[in-house]
């Protein structure tokens, strides 16, 4: 596949899933590119924002199985992952796979469940296999975890931990629509739609499973300059000797940065990348990899004024001032 | 043979005269501009009475060319008493402004000097003595404190210690750093370009062109170049249909940077076409808007080049009217505004207008300038002319407005009719300088017939210009019997304007300054300048003032400084702040017994985990780890174990508290550290 055919697949896989979530063009955008660089992704904003709503589009229009898992704090690890259980016919043991056994999962709500259970996504969102008792079982393909958290003031939730946290690709926060967008979104539940029943606004399936892991093999041939690469490291180093960071990204940032950059440049129909594609993800790439000082947390200063006071020190390659 | 083609030589060489219908047109363009108030047909303009002698010679042009003057001369006129000569060329003034005082420069010179004098009241022997004292005491005193700080600035200023170079910096921003010397011209980005692809570096042909186009458009105040900002951030600075253009270009040029795209020349010249396209284009936009401003913001009856004339006046008496006709005949006339003395030996006329001030010299340099360099004189005030050149003029008997004639035979000025309203003619004598030649004499024959013209028997015929020839150059004096022929006013009766354009023409003059009583007024340097707008006394005191500002601030005054950094807080800033929170609430009691607390716990912790035991145990222990005498340890113990029991009951704490958290923070320290 060419970046020009990925770049086509790309948009209109774009204008169907903009068809049902109105006004959310940045997220749409930046979800389908951590798909394409088979990455995981974290959407944290309050309820009632059309999380839930974007995945089960997205799930619909990639052609891809999709099961969901509402986080809750009862919730066991193998609930998540399945486990063994004694059939009585056979006189055997035989494993029962869990909701995760699918190409899109929906971890929904997922701080709300404690840290042991969410640790039992490690595995398969690394590997993308699960172990159960010592057999290791591996996920289909492709494979990708889509969480919502709600923010971890509101009542009831666990934070994740750091180790979960860089698993995720990127973190996206989501924000209230404007009034036009809100005004335009009333009018269509007023012409029929219905967002528990996708028929209604007759959502195609733009591309099957196959042909997304096409899509994601495609991201493999865009070139990478070698000031890319420098200009990567910097912006990623410079995280590690920020003054309010107290932990920076790790290396997996880097290759994330990289990874999610190819992918944004071949949905630009460009074979190379270019700072700009960086600059544009470094935010959601870095934002839940970076943990503060307390003293900068008291002040107010969050990770993204952090990673925005880096990028404009960080010198861009070939540059001409 | 030889005269007779010399002679048509010389006539085909010089300037044609001008006809009566080129001038009349050319008049009548020059009195359609706003600026000649006193022809616009609604004008208020207030006529003073030597404007007001051209009337009834206008009336009798119909106000040809200036219907307005009909409405001056229908009005009483101003300022009544001044001469009935008429020297004074006033401008005539609109209804409710002030005229300027112009009549007399120099007696108005005179009288601001005289004003400006100051005039200190007699002080008194002792307060004299006093005023000296106190003045070179705060002199002094001034120059003691700059002494002082310029030794203290010469003892603060040493140089600081260069900051040891961050071992953390990255490979990029070292390279960066050492790039930071960069060329921000836009024309040199360009021609830089242009080497580079000559000697086969098209890809810094191509980094410098697109160099030159983020120039440009940083010039323009459309983006601000700097190092962390991308491509892309340059291009959604910008708006339509730029932004379109510019991404294009980026395209190719990031091709280039960071795609597999090769560096050739074809390339370079595809992005330089279009990267000059549009700076030649923003550059011409920029041509544009200063020229349409310019356009917008002058005068639309604006005539080329007529600003240099603007030192004349434009009422009837004026001459600016005069200066723009002859700049219609392409004849290049200006005011003058620098010094007689400065004159340089260029082949032009020199108009002495009235109010020109000149002394002796000053006519010695003139006229020298006219024998030596056939320059071209012509002076319109024939009451101040040296008695060398041999011309006088005499009051008229008659006062009535009169027809003029040419005397003799001349191309240029004869077919034509002239007019001119009073009663001054000329008297010449034998000279040695030159010899005269009376271009118009009065009076002259009726005009018109159905009027009764004062006719004058011909021995009496006096003449009213004449024209003398000085030295072998061709250079000539022209003087006029009274100002009236060369104002605005003349232009509008006869053939007036025609017989000014054949004056300068018949001597072939191209430039023509007028000098007036302002001419050289003006300060040659920035310091004459000062002293004659009396503002010494002025920037002194300013001086003063910087002096005394330098000595209270010193070097530092305004230093450039680098922005104050914002700085943090830190995490002990926070402590302390508690700490003076819990000082306000008068609780230092409470915290050392807090403080004495903790600190046991830790001690007991560390050397004697799991026991409970009393103090001496731990006093014991502690002795042992640490080498200190075991009784001062105890007692120490003893101390903070009472302080503990009794932090509640009492606020009040004292030295000995701070004392105490001390010594207990040198034995944490010394049994495995302060935490």
């Amino acid at each position: 596949m060419t970046v020009q055919q990925f770049a086509h697949t790309f948009a209109a896989i774009r204008t169907e899933v903009n068809r049902v979530l109105l006004g959310q063009d940045e997220l749409v955008e930046q979800v389908l590119l951590a798909i394409c660089a088979r990455g995981h992704v974290l959407i944290e904003g309050v309820p009632g924002l059309g999380k839930t709503l974007l995945v089960r589009t997205l799930g619909r229009v990639l052609g891809c199985e999709f099961k969901r898992i509402q986080f809750t704090p009862d919730l066991m690890p193998s609930d998540v992952t399945g486990g063994n259980v004694f059939n009585q016919q056979d006189n055997a043991f035989m494993f029962l796979p869990g909701p995760v056994f699918t190409q899109l999962l929906l971890a929904d709500e997922i701080n709300r469940a404690p840290a042991k259970t969410q640790s039992a996504l490690l595995e398969a969102m690394q590997d993308r296999s699960v172990t159960v008792d010592g057999a290791t079982r591996p996920l289909p393909r492709p494979f990708f975890t889509i969480a919502t958290q709600n923010p971890i003031e509101s009542q009831g939730t666990y934070p994740l931990p750091e180790a979960q946290l860089d698993r995720f690709l990127m973190k996206i926060n989501v924000d209230h629509p404007t009034r036009e967008v809100e005004k335009a979104l009333l009018r269509n539940y007023v012409q029929g739609f219905d967002a528990g029943n996708l028929d209604t606004i007759g959502i195609r399936e733009i591309c099957t499973a196959e042909e997304l892991v096409a899509l994601q093999a495609a991201t493999q041939t865009v070139s990478v300059d070698e000031g890319i690469l420098d200009y990567i490291t910097e912006v990623v180093g410079r995280t590690r000797a920020q003054r309010s960071v107290y932990l920076g990204a790790s290396p997996r940032a880097s290759i994330a940065l990289l990874t999610t950059a190819r992918a944004r440049a071949a949905s630009e129909s460009r074979s190379y990348v270019i700072p700009d594609d960086v600059k544009h993800l470094a935010p959601a790439i870095l934002r839940h990899r970076l943990v503060l000082h307390p003293d900068a947390e008291i002040e107010g200063t969050t990770p993204d004024d952090c990673v925005q006071a880096i990028l404009r020190e960080a010198p861009v390659p070939r540059t001409a001032a | 043979m030889l005269g007779v083609s010399l002679y048509l030589a010389a006539s085909l060489l010089a300037a044609e005269p001008a006809s009566s219908a080129e001038a009349s047109r050319e008049v009548e363009e020059v009195f359609e501009q706003r600026r000649y108030y006193f022809c616009a047909d609604d004008n208020s303009f207030v006529a003073r009475p030597w404007d007001q002698r051209w009337c009834e010679l206008a009336a009798r042009t119909d106000y040809r060319h200036c219907r307005g003057f009909e409405r001056v001369c229908a009005q009483d006129t101003e300022g009544s008493g001044a001469d009935a000569s008429g020297y004074a060329a006033g401008e005539g003034t609109e209804v409710g402004k002030t005229k300027p005082d112009r009549a007399n420069p120099n007696a108005r010179r005179e009288r601001e000097r005289e004003q400006s004098l100051w005039e200190l009241p007699d002080l008194g022997g002792f307060a004299k003595l006093l005023m000296w004292i106190l003045l070179i005491g705060i002199g002094l005193g001034a120059v003691i404190a700059v002494a002082k700080n310029f030794v203290r600035d010469a003892e603060r200023d040493e140089p600081e210690p260069e900051p040891e170079p961050d071992a953390s910096e990255s490979l990029i921003a070292a390279r960066a750093e050492a790039r930071r010397v960069v060329e921000t011209d836009v024309q040199r980005l360009l021609a830089r370009a242009e080497l580079a692809d000559k000697a086969g570096r098209h890809e810094d042909a191509i980094n410098d062109v697109y160099a030159a186009l983020l120039r440009r458009l940083e010039g323009g105040g459309l983006i601000s170049v700097d190092r962390w900002k991308t491509n892309g951030d340059y291009v959604r600075a910008l708006t339509s249909p730029l932004r379109g253009e510019v991404r294009e270009i980026v395209r190719l040029v990031e091709q280039v940077q960071f795609g597999a795209a090769s560096a050739e020349a074809g390339r370079y010249q595809t992005i330089r076409a279009q990267v000059v396209a549009i700076v030649t284009r923003a550059a011409l936009a920029v041509a544009l808007a200063l020229g349409l401003g310019a356009q917008t913001a002058c005068d639309p009856d604006e005539r080329p080049d007529s600003s240099a004339l603007a030192g004349l006046g434009t009422g009837p008496s004026g001459q600016r009217a005069v200066g723009e006709l002859l700049l219609g005949f392409d004849i290049e006339a200006r005011y003058r505004a620098g010094a007689i003395e400065q004159l340089s030996s260029t082949h032009g006329a020199i108009v002495l207008l009235a109010g020109a001030m000149l002394d002796k010299e000053d006519w010695e340099l003139l006229l020298r300038w006219v024998e030596d360099d056939g320059g071209m004189l012509v002076v319109t005030n024939s009451l101040a002319l040296p008695r060398s050149l041999g011309i006088e003029s005499t009051r008229d008997s008659e006062q009535t407005p009169l027809a003029l004639e040419h005397d003799g035979y001349d191309a240029y000025f004869d077919e034509l009719e002239y007019a001119a309203p009073l009663g001054y003619t000329l008297e010449v004598r034998m000279s040695a300088r030159g010899e005269t030649d009376e271009l118009l004499v009065r009076p002259g024959p009726d005009l018109w017939a159905d009027t009764a013209l004062t006719q004058l028997p011909s021995t009496e015929r006096a003449p009213y210009v004449v024209r003398r020839q000085l030295g072998d150059e061709g250079g000539q004096v022209v003087v006029f019997a009274d100002p009236y022929m060369l104002t605005n006013a003349a232009l509008l009766v006869a053939d007036n304007g025609a017989f000014l354009v054949n004056l300068f023409r018949s001597a072939e003059v191209d430039e023509v300054e007028f000098v007036n009583g302002y001419t050289g007024a003006g300060a040659d340097d920035p310091f004459e300048s000062v002293r004659n707008a009396k503002l010494g006394a002025l920037f002194l005191q300013l001086l003063l003032f910087l002096a005394v500002l330098y000595a209270a601030v010193g070097v530092p005054f305004a230093r450039l400084r680098d922005p104050q950094r914002q700085r943090r807080r830190s995490f002990a800033e926070h402590v302390r702040t508690l700490g003076q929170r819990y000082a306000q609430a008068r609780a230092a009691r409470y915290v050392a017994g807090l403080y004495s607390a903790w600190a046991l716990d830790r001690l007991r912790e560390r050397l004697l985990p799991g026991s409970a035991r009393g103090l001496l145990p731990l006093a014991q222990a502690i002795a042992a780890r640490t080498g200190r005498d075991e009784g001062r340890v105890m007692q120490t113990l003893v101390q903070a174990h009472e302080l503990r029991e009794t932090a509640g009951h009492s606020t009040r704490g004292g030295p000995g508290d701070l004392a105490l958290m001390r010594e207990l923070a040198q034995l944490l320290d010394e049994t495995g550290g302060a935490r």
